[in-house]
């Protein structure tokens, strides 16, 4: 790349006639085909996403034989070397080949609809990297037909317990395989994000006029740019030490088993960011659009993005406390810091709909979802970050309660609202609402029923990880309970299914802009076509240009018209 | 709210009753911690109800296609919530550094030392001091054998008891519930004993202890029972349990070298 | 639903600086002057633990490194979309441009073989050089299909 960036890829004067495509000289295959050799942003971002979803089928499915081993005490269902396996490929699947994978495909089809782009700026770096994520995850799970089984040391992987000596057979190679795989993978989809967002802008889009999602999966890619060569410099470390004799983390050999954790955690806790921060940015734009209001206090919004990027790097030994070698009042007051930014995010969101016109369509539903699960994992966060909590709280059920009250009720929530808002634009049909809600409330009592008991059992002393309990021990009552939430959690994926299928087959089509949004995807035919956008642009003068056009007698209210020119700017 | 209904009515707001003075402290900062946390979802639900709420009235005298004020900035009120949360966190971590201090409190001359070394998947507790190591099952597999099965931690009352936590082969952690802190048992570690922690135990009881790190295939079962009796009581064990079992062989420091430790290779 | 009309209600105001330090630089400055300050607070304090403290120092040079290429050539894009804007608010936004400056890749088949052959190598670390061979063979010839399929493009 030259150190001259061409000029943003022109939008507004792509169609002087309406009847003539966009893009004339590309043609697309049709069938199989297309989904193998496309280079389409928007072909790349379904399959992506469908992919991750499947992905989530197939850990959901763990989970469900985890809870179903956990619903009573001494239960024999599951021996405990597959248990091991399942909660280790459970837990990988979850973070490195679903929630942050799916974020990756809803951007590919989105950001560069919502910054007016064609496509993005590496259209075939762009297949290259979902090629390689199928792959690495393909590559992983294959790990569970071999005699030696899958990987069995936890999705940290924590050294000494993960060479050579302890976890010999191939699971264990297949999963460092994978990993080295869907981390080169994020690498590429991260340069290919940063340099979409910062080089094919429409005219007009300027940083601060781009949506919310797009600033924070800008954020996210920077994270992963940071934080994911040290995983993969950490998987090849192991792998020198399973097969090479490395002794990096060998104790016996004057190896240091700790450095892995510095270095798994120096990827592993911005890696939270990356999975959450995605989702923050499309439960922001729902609530923006079924409010029928601009997002309350953007430029706040954006600068706690910020703030949070830059303080994850400064928490990953937060996981570490129990291990007597961190800085306990350094990584305390970083972390408890987090909790700033992350309560901006929750009055902004609250201030977005404040005395908007609410629409309660399921995708509002799951974020309002969001905002009442997510706010647990917040607090249990604070209580997790004071080292003195920590010592009792780490490694328990209450940290398995917390982080899915972050990562469920906070990522996946926002998911399925992301999923019900951009259907039509991604198929050019909605989903049903009726089975929608359906989904939601099942979805809704599944999940609180399932984690919120958990909390009691970690407090009570039952650790993570445990293949079974005694009926002496106590936690009988509550794993039930859970165990009964989780199949109803599991249960309510189906009518999601279902509603996907009936959508397809008998599902209404409908306009450019069903819920009346302000952002510039919304401006392009459902679906959108090759090039995406048929008509010029609307003029960009704020973050939701289409509301603009479509609204003109509707502006956003400057609080201080005079100040409105030269606005407050990023601190120095 | 579901936390708090969770909780409320529960002795010590949940917790386990502590049984060691650092204990008292994490269950005393463990209740400002819950009662904050419980206050500020509380709060984010209250307003997310009234949000949801007052939307509906409005909706049903505007109407669907109305359009409500485009409000967009309100900067002192952005001040205000920025800052509040940034005083409640400083106070939080004043706090929490003040009991942290507590818990890494390691004193001179503890009453009683316990080296506590964890291995695949197993615990061996030793009294250096009285030269005992006592008899317990070492083996531990196939099905559970209940807790009788597993090894014995004996505390005095009152006593000031210094645990040195040792591990060869993988990472273990060290938890009784009732004393509210775990602790890494790392293999490694420059010098061994990995870690030491100190309590103070202040009532007489059987606990069950856990392994917390996750350590490889029977790591469920990896447990011990601890046994607070009172001083006289726990002198009485000491000298019993000395004529039983073999003596603490001289030298035979564990965890400096794998093959001076009875246990490794188990 | 309206035309495509300009009509600058904000008077066209840009709502960014267009001299100074870019936005997009400023986002990487900030995280990266931040990670520099906590890696020299952690190694100073940690004694200095080594990992950690040549991570954040990393990520220090990093996110400048990132903020100085962006403040040196995005000025010219930041000054690209100023041009390109005042033309489009001069012309009413149905600017004459044609199609020059759009270009949509074709369809390749080499991401797919890429993927293919890394995965058949990468499985080979755990399976051995029957998979490795294989694997690399077609990594190879994919990233040469892939290469020389740039080539063929830029040429036309």
């Amino acid at each position: 790349m030259t150190t001259t960036l061409p000029p943003p890829t022109d939008a507004a004067a792509a169609a002087p006639e309406p009847d003539e495509p966009a893009a004339r000289h590309r043609r697309e295959p049709t069938g199989i085909l297309k989904w193998v050799t496309s280079s389409d942003h928007k072909v790349i971002g379904i399959a992506y996403m469908v992919t991750a979803f499947c992905f989530y089928l197939v850990g959901g499915m763990m989970a469900l034989g985890i809870r179903g081993q956990l619903a009573k005490p001494e239960q024999t269902m599951i021996d405990n070397g597959t248990y091991n396996e399942l909660f280790t490929l459970h837990g990988t699947i979850m973070l490195l080949f679903f929630l942050g994978s799916f974020a990756f495909g809803v951007a590919n089809f989105i950001l560069p609809l919502q910054i007016g782009a064609r496509d993005m700026a590496f259209p075939r770096l762009n297949q290259t990297s979902y090629w390689l994520y199928l792959t690495g995850g393909l590559v992983m799970l294959s790990g569970l037909f071999t005699t030696d089984g899958a990987a069995d040391f936890g999705w940290f992987a924590y050294t000494p317990l993960s060479d050579g000596i302890r976890s010999p057979g191939v699971g264990g190679d297949l999963w460092i395989a994978g990993v080295a795989l869907v981390g080169v993978s994020g690498i590429m989809t991260a340069v290919n994000i940063v340099a979409t967002t910062m080089t094919m802008r429409a005219p007009g889009m300027t940083m601060f006029r781009m949506p919310i999602f797009v600033w924070n999966m800008l954020i996210v890619s920077g994270l992963v740019l940071l934080v994911f060569p040290v995983l993969t410099a950490a998987a090849v470390m192991l792998y020198a030490d399973r097969h090479f004799g490395g002794h990096i983390f060998d104790a016996a050999n004057g190896g240091v088993p700790v450095l892995w954790q510095h270095l798994f955690w120096f990827f592993g806790h911005p890696e939270v960011y990356i999975l959450i921060l995605p989702y923050f940015g499309m439960v922001t734009e729902v609530f923006a659009a079924y409010s029928r209001k601009p997002v309350f206090g953007y430029k706040g919004f954006v600068f706690a993005t910020v703030a949070i990027g830059a303080l994850s790097v400064g928490v990953w030994a937060h996981h570490m406390y129990a291990t007597g070698v961190v800085l306990l009042p350094f990584f305390g007051v970083l972390t408890m810091l987090i909790a700033v930014p992350t309560g901006v995010k929750f009055f902004n969101w609250i201030g977005t709909m404040w005395g908007g016109n609410l629409r309660f369509s399921a995708s509002l539903l799951f974020g309002i979802g969001f905002l009442l699960s997510f706010v647990i994992g917040g607090v249990t966060g604070v209580m997790l970050a004071s080292p003195s909590l920590d010592f009792h709280l780490t490694d328990s059920y209450f940290v398995v309660a917390h982080f899915h009250y972050v990562l469920y009720g906070g990522g996946v929530f926002a998911l399925f609202a992301a999923i019900y808002y951009w259907y039509p634009k991604f198929t050019g049909k909605a989903l049903h609402e009726g089975w929608g809600k359906l989904h939601f409330a099942l979805t809704f009592i599944g999940f609180n029923m399932t984690f919120l008991v958990q909390h009691q059992l970690g407090v009570d002393g039952m650790p993570r990880r445990t293949a079974s309990y005694l009926s002496t021990d106590g936690f009988d009552t509550l794993n039930l309970i859970s165990s009964i939430g989780a199949m109803l959690l599991g249960l309510s994926t189906l009518p999601f299914l279902w509603n996907v299928f009936r959508t397809w087959r008998w599902g209404e089509r409908v306009g450019r802009n069903p819920w009346d949004a302000g952002t510039l995807e919304w401006w392009a035919p459902s679906p959108p076509p090759i090039g995406n956008f048929d008509r010029p642009l609307p003029a960009i003068t704020s973050e939701r240009p289409v509301w603009d056009a479509e609204h003109p007698e509707h502006p956003a209210e400057a609080e201080h018209p005079e100040r409105e020119i030269v606005p407050a700017e990023a601190s120095p | 709210m579901g936390l708090a209904a969770l909780v409320a009515g529960c002795a010590n707001n949940g917790l386990p009753e502590s049984a060691t003075a650092q204990g008292d402290e994490v269950t005393s900062l463990w209740g400002i911690f819950l009662w904050l946390a419980v206050a500020v979802a509380a709060l984010i639900w209250l307003l997310t109800a009234y949000v949801v709420i007052s939307s509906m009235r409005r909706r049903r005298r505007d109407g669907d296609d109305a359009v409500p004020r485009q409000k967009q900035y309100n900067t002192r009120l952005e001040v205000v919530y920025t800052a509040i949360p940034l005083v409640l966190v400083g106070v939080l971590f004043w706090m929490t550094t003040a009991v942290n201090a507590e818990l890494d409190n390691v004193s001179d001359a503890p009453d009683l030392t316990v080296e506590v070394i964890g291995f695949q998947w197993q615990w061996q507790f030793r009294y250096p001091t009285q030269e005992l190591v006592p008899d317990g099952p070492l083996v531990v597999s196939g099905s559970p054998s209940g807790p009788q099965g597993y090894p014995e931690l004996v505390l005095p009352v009152g006593a000031t008891v210094r645990f040195e936590l040792t591990a060869d082969d993988v990472i273990h952690s060290f938890w009784v519930p009732e004393f509210l802190e775990k602790r890494d048992l790392i293999p490694g570690v420059d010098e061994s004993p990995s870690n030491v922690i100190e309590v103070e135990v202040t009532r007489a009881g059987t606990w069950t202890g856990r392994c917390a790190e996750y350590c490889g295939l029977n790591h469920w079962q990896m447990a011990f029972t601890v046994r607070a009796v009172p001083a006289d009581e726990f002198a009485d064990w000491v000298r019993v349990s000395q004529a039983q079992s073999q003596p603490m062989v001289a030298g035979s420091v564990p965890g400096t070298t794998a093959t001076t430790n009875p246990v490794s290779g188990a | 639903m309206s035309g495509p009309g300009v009509d600058a209600r904000d008077g066209g105001s840009p709502l960014e600086p267009r001299r100074g330090v870019p936005t997009e630089a400023r986002v990487f400055g900030i995280t990266g002057v931040f990670a520099l300050v906590i890696a020299v607070i952690y190694g100073l304090t940690s004694g200095p633990e080594p990992a950690g403290t040549v991570a954040l120092a990393a990520a220090g040079v990093f996110g400048l490194a990132l903020a100085v290429f962006f403040t040196r050539s995005l000025r010219d894009v930041q000054h690209d979309v100023v041009v390109a804007e005042e033309a489009m608010e001069e012309a009413g936004a149905a600017g004459e441009e044609t199609d020059e400056g759009l270009y949509l890749p074709e369809t390749s088949i080499w991401p797919f073989f890429m993927g293919l052959g890394a995965a058949l190598t990468f499985a080979g670390l755990a399976f051995g050089l029957w998979f490795i061979v294989p694997g690399v063979a077609l990594l190879v010839h994919a990233v040469v299909g892939f290469a020389s399929q740039s080539r063929d493009r830029a040429s036309v």
